[in-house]
């Protein structure tokens, strides 16, 4: 193997290391949120298993948009764009519970 | 560079443009998807204040070990998916194409664990009609809103499963190189089906688990 | 001296024909990708099933002239007003302006040489086919009875016609929605040429931009709300049942959180093109752009919270009622903005009664009445009384027909010479114009009495006293329907026999019209820059006392 080649190939795994080390420990991350929100759902707490399990999968959400998605280093507009989708999910949401919750019947 | 040119689609001045046009687009969709959803789980949420109690008893019944495998599938598969994309970018073909069969085999994956746990959810006859084993009445309704989910998920991800499967050939065959738009658009679709099961699991799989 | 034309740069389509050239074979329009083509396939089919649902709503206003009927069955009449309702909603109003000026003028107007998407561009229109396809299996099974809204229980338990494939078409046809809209969404943010700005964006363009923002975001909504539906129709799932904890409501809900904002995806590109034919048929700038824009914004985002002003006495809760009541007020205002704002425009114009002109003009006039009568609506009180009623039946057909209808036949005539390169009949124009503007309202103005006077919606029979104007509805729409085959007539015969256009025939600003009429493939000859702002017939200031001539003259490459 020649130096060029071996060098070529060094560079190319620390290339392949680099590109798996990112999204590795946002993965890492993850599993462990799973692990807790899984683990809570055996313990007694009433409506705060839900409040908890949604809250670390909102957690969970955020940190594959923000690093796997890459919204982090995105273009305004691309995260205007994801903003916009929440927003009014929000909207939904609010504006149909303000209806059921109201309701004395 | 004649790789970079094959890319080239018009009416795109530059390949750089076209990449960031896919992406935008890709997210635009993304958030029609995300209202898509958002309607359901409006449904979900809304049925699930008034019936909690309901919710939870049939909850109990959902088969907790497929659905956390299957979480951890989707997580894995969005690692691979996310390591495809930037091997693409930077065109290491080799990885590439790796990255987008593994995706696809831990996609894959998930449907058979889903076709499994279906069958046994059938065996005990937890789809609402006549032979419903559960009470009281809203626990149908938690049913119905499972079956749909899941459901409308799958082909979500059957779709992107057979995209990627479509995109690796097209990149093994060199007709498309992969350093052009395509991997964009893959990409945040993938990650989107992964996102909608990081909200479905709780809802479906953590009710009644005490 | 306005310079809205192009460098000197070489040419690049040197003596090449038009886009009507590259190709003359079927299967060169069904493969192509060229936006104007795709635009023209649209043009066709929306035009085939505006007129499919135009017989079938001929044949209730036939049937209405009697109290008692007079040859169809109280099955057959719910079946025709409720395919009328989803065919000129979902295959003509929705795409109409949208899928054929946005997607012909758009990127000109913008200086691109295409949409972002263009293979999409072709897939939408595909899914429209397909979306279509279903209609007409529906049509010919039997259609369905449900009315265009397919609220459950009946359309999900009791309903004894094809729901199913009625909700799957308009499922279908939902995404070729989407897919127009996130192509303009794309197209206006990264193609548009050099000096055009954010604030240099005509009017028109703007409008598509707000349009296809509202129909990404509402019409999954409508997706879903027949999917559900239709799972509980098919699967029997319980999903609005009430015996397992269900509520029909929910369906309202959903799908009055797209069918809200779906009518102003109707209503938006209408004011789109309204704005440039006031400005250029009068040759005056559009009165407060800038507050324009806000406008149109404001409509599309807070159009997304009204839609339970449908649903006033369906079970909502009091709350729910005054908190949509007041935001169906304030949405009133930025239309009441624009109208005010055209008018403006209009001051001390140099106006010319052009066909487009006298289209636009109905559509000003028509557009006002019908908004001030839904503001009766959007008040709790009044909506109780009229709820159901022709009152709500003649409101949404006078901002629809009278409105966007009237706004669609401005464009279709403004931009023909650019699409078509012909001049069509000026005087035919104008006449079917007026006799559009008289029947709408021979047609409609006897549906506001009479709902007033309370005449229920969608009913076969109805009590003598109404029989009088049910007899002048039906006699206006008779007009209304000659009306409307003629510009079929004469648009056509300028095809063939009409006078070549020149590039520029009414002498517009406007990056389209700097190009030759009809334009080459790549839409310019020369890659366009802008250096002036939209509308650019005079200076800023005072209107000239006297009718001066505008200085726009034919630029660039329309010769």
């Amino acid at each position: 193997m020649s130096q060029n080649e071996t060098r070529g190939r060094q560079r190319n795994s620390a290339l392949t290391w680099r590109l798996w080390r990112g999204p590795g420990l946002t993965w890492l991350a993850l599993l462990a949120l799973f692990a807790v929100s899984l683990g809570s759902a055996y313990a007694p707490l009433g409506v705060g298993n839900l409040e908890i399990n949604l809250f670390i999968a909102a957690i969970m959400i955020a940190l594959l948009v923000t690093f796997l998605m890459d919204l982090k280093n995105a273009r305004t507009i691309v995260r205007v764009v994801a903003a916009a989708g929440l927003f009014w999910t929000i909207l939904m949401f609010a504006l149909v519970f303000n209806d059921y919750l109201s309701r004395t019947y | 560079m004649s790789d970079a040119a094959g890319a080239l689609r018009e009416p795109w001045p530059n390949l750089q443009l076209q990449r960031q046009g896919v992406g935008l687009g890709m997210w635009m969709f993304l958030a029609s998807e995300v209202l898509f959803f958002a309607a359901l789980f409006c449904g979900y949420a809304v049925y699930r204040s008034f019936n909690a109690e309901a919710f939870r008893i049939a909850s109990a019944h959902t088969e907790i070990v497929y659905g956390s495998i299957n979480t951890v599938l989707l997580l894995t598969s969005s690692l691979t998916m996310t390591v495809a994309l930037r091997a693409a970018t930077v065109q290491l073909r080799g990885l590439t194409l790796f990255c987008l069969a593994a995706t696809a085999a831990l996609g894959a994956a998930f449907l058979v664990c889903k076709g499994l746990e279906y069958h046994e959810d059938l065996k005990q006859h937890l789809f609402p009609g006549p032979h419903f084993p559960l009470s009281p009445p809203a626990t149908q309704m938690f049913w119905g809103f499972y079956w749909i989910m899941t459901g409308i998920h799958a082909v979500h991800l059957t779709g992107g499963i057979l995209v990627v499967l479509l995109v690796f050939t097209l990149f093994k065959r060199r007709t498309v190189p992969v350093q052009g738009s395509t991997m964009e658009g893959v990409a945040i679709y993938w990650h989107f089906v992964d996102s909608v099961w990081l909200v479905l699991y709780p809802l479906l799989y953590l009710a009644g688990r005490p | 001296m306005t310079d809205v034309t192009l460098p000197f740069a070489p040419p690049l389509d040197a003596g090449g024909g038009s886009y009507l050239d590259e190709g003359h074979t079927i299967l060169s329009w069904l493969t192509t990708t060229d936006h104007k083509r795709i635009a023209i396939l649209y043009a066709l089919s929306i035009t085939l099933f505006f007129f499919i649902g135009g017989v079938a709503i001929g044949l209730v206003r036939l049937e209405l002239i009697s109290p008692t009927g007079l040859f169809l069955t109280s099955d057959e009449y719910n079946r025709l007003f409720t395919i009328h309702g989803i065919i000129m909603v979902w295959f003509f109003l929705v795409p109409s302006i949208p899928a054929t000026m946005g997607n012909f003028i758009l990127p000109m107007m913008i200086g691109a040489p295409d949409v972002a998407f263009p293979r999409l561009n072709l897939l939408s229109w595909y899914l429209y086919v397909g979306g279509a396809a279903f209609t007409v299996y529906v049509l010919l099974s039997g259609g369905v009875d449900t009315g265009w809204t397919f609220y459950p229980p009946f359309s999900s338990d009791y309903s004894h016609s094809n729901v199913i494939a009625a909700a799957a078409g308009v499922f279908v046809v939902g995404f070729s929605s989407i897919a127009t809209g996130v192509n303009f969404l794309a197209t206006i943010h990264m193609l548009r040429c050099p000096g055009m700005t954010w604030f240099r964006l005509p009017l028109f363009a703007w409008s598509m931009y707000v349009v296809s923002m509202v129909m990404v975001l509402a019409t999954p909504v409508l997706a879903m709300s027949l999917l559900l539906i239709s799972a509980e129709r098919y699967f029997g799932l319980p999903i609005f049942d009430p015996r397992a904890g269900g509520d029909p409501l929910l369906f309202q809900h959903l799908f009055w959180f797209y069918s809200h904002p779906a009518v102003y995806i109707m209503i938006l590109p209408a004011m789109g093109v309204v704005s440039e034919v006031f400005a250029c048929f009068a040759r005056r700038r559009v009165f407060g752009y800038g507050f324009m824009v806000f406008s149109l914004m404001t409509i599309g985002v807070v159009g997304f919270m009204v839609w339970g002003h449908h649903m006033f006495v369906a079970g909502q809760s009091p709350l729910a009622n005054l908190v949509f009541s007041f935001l169906s007020f304030i949405v009133a205002v930025p239309s009441a903005i624009k109208v005010f704002n055209w008018t403006a425009t209009l001051y001390r114009g140099h106006i010319g009664f052009e066909a487009p002109m006298i289209y636009a003009l109905g559509f000003l006039g028509l557009f006002t009445i019908g908004g001030l009568t839904g503001l009766f609506l959007a008040s709790v009180p009044i909506d109780i009384a009229t709820t159901d009623s022709y009152f709500v039946v003649a409101h949404f057909h006078t901002i629809m027909v009278g409105g966007t209808v009237s706004a669609f036949m401005a464009g279709i005539h403004y931009w023909w010479p650019k699409v078509t390169g012909k001049l069509y009949n000026e005087f035919w124009a104008q006449f079917a114009a007026i006799t559009m503007f008289l029947g709408f309202n021979v047609t409609f103005l006897p549906q506001f009495v009479m709902g007033w006077l309370g005449m229920p919606r969608r009913y076969h029979y109805y009590p003598d006293v109404f029989q009088i104007w049910h007899i002048l509805s039906s006699g206006g729409a008779v007009i209304l329907a000659v009306a409307y085959l003629m510009p079929l007539v004469y648009l056509t015969w300028s095809l063939f026999y009409g006078e070549k256009s020149p590039g520029n025939p009414w002498h517009a600003t406007g990056l389209e019209w700097q190009t030759p009429s009809p334009p080459p493939k790549s839409n310019f000859l020369r890659p366009p820059r802008v250096n002036a702002e939209p509308y650019d017939y005079h200076d800023f200031g005072r209107a000239e006392e006297t009718g001066d001539e505008s200085r726009a003259r034919p630029q660039g490459d329309a010769s």
